[in-house]
């Protein structure tokens, strides 16, 4: 598992890579706790090459994106693979934190709610 | 691995492991294994060893109440699934579990709880049994043919 970040403007984007289980979920936490620290007001997590999550996995994604909404920031997903998304659908979470079928996608659709980005 | 299936139900393969990251390492390998001969689908695939992961931490995180014991997994081939058991001897699972349909926190943002939930949504079927002073056990089906 690697997580990347890097700032364009106002948002953050957070790439995920390889797994995130059992083995690796607290390392995974700390990472993404840390990452979603900063000025940026939108965060865009890219699970483009997250290939396996487990509900602690699921559990990080959920602290990080209360977190965020606490500090009045905006987190979002985007390109989930089949087997994640599903955990999404029967946990009901993607009815609660947005989920965007791109990162190119979310950056459009974002910016043009915030003109200040 | 001899996978030549009588109408019984077989034994594939089983495993006795700690319940630590060791043990979980160990049993993510011979779960691999076995689905790899089994599944074709590579959703299901990961759908099968997710489940397994989920049971598993359980045991490691609720059955020994912070000790260390052991967890006998063990793999069955029928006729129409691939059955995994995953049995620990610890304190056992509340009844609301072996009761009912896990069923997910009223809370959608809970950090957790949501385990054997997703398991019960993956699986084809799944039996949860409670022996009291004598853990628990887990039983996951998988239908074949995927």
């Amino acid at each position: 598992m690697l997580v990347e970040a890097l700032t364009q403007g106002k948002m953050k984007l957070i790439n995920v890579f390889g797994e995130v289980g059992f083995e690796n979920h607290s390392e995974f936490k700390e990472s993404m706790l840390r990452n979603i620290q900063g000025d940026e007001s939108i965060i865009i997590v890219d699970m483009k090459n997250l290939t396996y999550l487990n509900s602690m996995g699921l559990g990080v994604i959920v602290k990080a994106y209360s977190e965020s909404k606490k500090q009045g920031k905006e987190l979002v997903l985007s390109s989930l693979q089949d087997n994640i998304k599903k955990l999404f659908t029967i946990t009901k979470l993607g009815r609660i934190i947005s989920i965007y079928k791109s990162k190119e996608e979310a950056i459009e659709l974002l910016s043009k709610q915030d003109v200040n980005i | 691995m001899n996978l030549k299936l009588s109408k019984e139900e077989i034994v594939l393969q089983e495993v006795i492991v700690e319940s630590n990251l060791d043990g979980f390492t160990s049993m993510k390998q011979t779960s691999r294994q076995i689905g790899n001969l089994i599944f074709k689908d590579e959703e299901k695939f990961k759908e099968y060893l997710l489940c397994i992961d989920e049971v598993f931490y359980n045991c490691i995180a609720h059955a020994y109440e912070g000790e260390y014991g052991n967890i006998d997994i063990k793999y069955y081939l029928n006729e129409e699934y691939l059955k995994v058991s995953i049995k620990d001897s610890g304190v056992g699972i509340p009844t609301k579990y072996t009761e009912e349909t896990p069923k997910l926190s009223d809370d959608l943002l809970a950090e957790s709880g949501r385990g054997l939930f997703i398991v019960n949504n993956m699986c084809d079927k799944l039996i949860i049994k409670s022996n009291e002073n004598d853990g628990t056990e887990v039983i996951i089906y998988f239908k074949k043919g995927w």
